[in-house]
């Protein structure tokens, strides 16, 4: 079963949320405090959708000061980096759609034409290369099949594993009922079973192929 | 083997963590028991612990410079809208269009107006000195009656091109000389 990430839960501290308040009281300061906090997570998810390292740097910061100038819409009903992960997701679809850039991860993308080469860059974690390889090789196949899925379910997939929010915080977060956001997550899981069962044995056959 | 129909949604719920406890258990009981909805949620629990798996890179960190461009952006920001709040009485106004729009009519009808009325205006305060002026115009032979003439009165006044044109109209003109090609006076130089 899924659980609940320890990234997050400390990201939500008292001290933060004392900045808050004082930064929705009009303290920029305290936004500032506050952006120390939830930059790095921020620019990490950034990274994770647009894949290049200078945009994903752009596209946190916007987020930032656009997170500043519609503070008094933060309801507090969901978590504070949930708010930001939704921000963020509308304004990578706004720059996908202005073709600032284009996402990460597309199907059909030839190997190799992926624009995630600062993950694959990034040092292993002490595995030893092949597992490497596949470690990164299955992380951008999860991506792809997430990229695959029709932008509302991308949504509520995206702030469920990587902001790690309930789905009462979702809700509030995307501005819908909750059991719009449970129907999203059913048919999103579901047709990524149905994508990584293809995939599984798309893999199986190009191994087969590969052996023979 | 095919899961239940009803129970798929829940399955799924269950495997992203999402079901309530006491729903949860009376699934598991299920799960136990039916070897389709079995097969569903670890279909379901592995698609799960894969997106769990490919979690954004926690190496990746923020720089000082980085953040000093997001301080500086509030700042901008903060900067903008003080701006904007020392007119705080106006700004809800004339964002509200209903209010807005007849504002925008009512001074266009004001500035036609005033520009309809302007050459009347004009027309009035300055006839009566110009009248004496252009009633010797007939009189002077530079101020024939040609084009170029009424050209130049009218670059000096319409006012006074409509006195010198009403005065001319009240006189009985002497008949323009009618040359044809014999009569022509360069006619000679010619042939």
């Amino acid at each position: 079963m899924f659980s609940l990430s320890p990234t997050f839960v400390e990201i939500e501290t008292p001290e933060a949320r004392n900045f808050l308040d004082l930064a929705r009281a009009g303290d920029t300061e305290a936004f500032g405090r506050i952006c120390r906090v939830y930059e790095a997570p921020l620019l990490r998810r950034a990274m994770t959708l647009c894949g290049n390292a200078t945009l994903a740097e752009d596209l946190a910061q916007e987020v930032l000061v656009e997170a500043w100038k519609s503070l008094h819409r933060y309801n507090g009903r969901c978590r504070f980096f949930t708010w930001l992960c939704a921000i963020l997701l509308n304004r990578c679809r706004i720059s996908f759609r202005k073709r600032r850039f284009r996402p990460a991860f597309r199907f059909g993308a030839r190997d190799g034409e992926s624009d995630l080469k600062s993950l694959e860059q990034l040092p292993d974690q002490g595995f030893p290369p092949d597992e490497a390889a596949e470690w990164v090789e299955q992380k951008t196949l999860v991506w792809k099949c997430i990229a695959a899925l029709p932008a509302k379910q991308r949504q509520v997939v995206y702030l469920r594993f990587y902001a790690d929010d309930s789905l009462e915080g979702i809700a509030a977060a995307l501005g819908c009922p909750v059991g719009t956001v449970k129907s999203r997550l059913f048919h999103a899981l579901d047709r990524l079973r149905g994508m990584s069962t293809i995939h599984a044995q798309f893999a199986d056959l190009k191994k087969k192929g590969g052996a023979a | 083997m095919k899961p239940c129909r009803k129970n798929r949604e829940t399955i799924v719920w269950l495997a992203s963590g999402t079901l309530e406890s006491g729903q949860a258990s009376a699934l598991r009981d299920h799960l136990a028991r039916c070897e389709g909805c079995r097969g569903y949620w670890e279909e379901i629990t592995s698609v799960t612990r894969e997106l769990a798996a490919a979690e954004p890179e926690s190496r990746i960190q923020t720089s000082e410079i980085f953040h000093r461009r997001v301080v500086a952006g509030l700042r901008t920001v903060t900067s903008a809208s003080l701006l904007g709040n020392r007119l705080p009485g106006l700004r809800p106004t004339f964002l509200n269009w209903h209010v807005a729009l007849p504002a925008i009519a009512v001074l266009l009808v004001i500035g036609v107006i005033i520009v309809a009325r302007r050459p009347e205006v004009e027309v009035a305060a300055s006839a009566p000195k110009d009248i004496p002026a252009v009633s010797g115009l007939a009189l002077d032979p530079a101020l024939a009656p040609t084009i170029a003439n009424y050209q130049r009165v009218a670059n000096q006044s319409l006012a006074r091109l409509d006195a010198l044109l009403t005065r001319q109209g009240g006189q009985t003109l002497s008949p323009l000389p009618v040359y044809t090609a014999s009569t022509r006076p360069d006619a000679n130089g010619l042939f």
